[in-house]
């Protein structure tokens, strides 16, 4: 959960430090669909995940890294 | 609240839970087999208790005394010397190798980010456009919260109802990919209210418009967020712990 705190605060701090310039420069049209884009192209990671999430699942528990890393 | 929370940390011996065998799929395919072996061959993860791990093979001597409401008041309580601060420094990293621990964090983080997005622009969009002064820029934001409202409906009974479509699809067994499907309607809801706001916004219309678009969008985000984190629990139920409370503390 700390990682993903830490990556969602990582994606917040870039927007906030990129947002404000971009809009005034290109417009919100522009930058709105920018976003809405990578957006949709992280859901499409969805359909793979969909497809193999099982079998990723199944590797997880074989493999068992947190227990080869000592940390379980 | 500081001083009446009891405290609700358990150490001791566990009652032993029973390694339930995986049950198989009545309709199999032929391909699916070696799947279904490695299923088979990989023992079930045993809940993740802090420092106690191996709390089933701890004799079991004597019961704990349940302990007065009052005792679990008390202020200060002795440490947990099973817990490495350290390993529970490091774990989150080795976590960030899971692809669905890394796919979790990716949809949560763009679909909190456009609450960041909103939060950042809100001012400079509103005000030389529309002429909103301070008191109806924060107005605005009643449009992501009936959206949200609107979002955490979507996603928890009409997300179980695809959930159990699937599972009845599966023969009555449920897998942690069926609350996937849910995503499509969450990643057209966001599209969607990112394009209303946008031309709305950049043709200038009455100021509904844009905000009727920051609504559907606010709901798609809480739809994203909340599936994604969903998921990644039911997937590793054995360090979910962490999850949820940790999403208390950063929301």
């Amino acid at each position: 959960m700390v990682a993903v705190a830490s990556l969602k605060s990582l994606i917040a701090w870039i927007w906030t430090w990129v947002m404000n310039d971009w809009v005034a420069s290109q417009g919100m049209l522009v930058a709105f669909m920018t976003v809405a884009a990578i957006n949709i192209v992280l859901y499409a990671t969805t359909i793979p995940l969909y497809i193999y999430g099982k079998r990723v699942r199944v590797l997880i528990h074989k493999h068992d890294v947190l227990a080869k890393a000592g940390l379980r | 609240m500081f001083f009446f929370m009891p405290e609700t940390r358990f150490l001791g011996a566990r009652p032993v839970v029973s390694q339930v065998s995986i049950s198989h799929a009545a309709a199999e395919q032929p391909q699916d087999k070696e799947q279904d072996e490695m299923v088979e061959d990989v023992e079930r993860p045993k809940p993740y208790t802090q420092g106690h791990l191996s709390s089933q093979n701890a004799p079991t001597h004597e019961e704990k005394a349940k302990r007065s409401f009052a005792r679990n008041l008390a202020l200060w309580e002795k440490p947990d010397r099973d817990a490495s601060l350290l390993k529970d420094f490091l774990r989150p990293f080795v976590l960030l190798t899971y692809p669905t621990v890394l796919w979790n964090c990716f949809i949560y983080g763009a679909s909190l980010g456009w609450n960041v997005i909103l939060g950042a622009t809100v001012a400079q969009l509103f005000e030389p456009q529309y002429g909103f002064d301070s008191q109806a820029q924060g107005l605005v934001f009643l449009a992501p919260f009936v959206g949200s409202l609107a979002g955490t409906w979507l996603c928890g009974p009409m997300a179980d109802s695809i959930a159990n479509y699937y599972t009845r699809l599966n023969d009555g067994v449920r897998e942690p990919e069926m609350r996937l499907p849910t995503c499509a309607i969450a990643a057209a809801l966001t599209f969607f209210g990112a394009l209303v706001a946008a031309l709305t916004y950049h043709y200038d219309t009455h100021w509904i418009g844009p905000i009727f678009g920051i609504g559907i969008l606010s709901a798609g985000a809480q739809m994203g967020a909340t599936l994604s984190m969903s998921y990644a629990s039911d997937c590793h139920t054995d360090v979910s712990l962490l999850f949820p409370v940790q999403a208390g503390i950063n929301c």
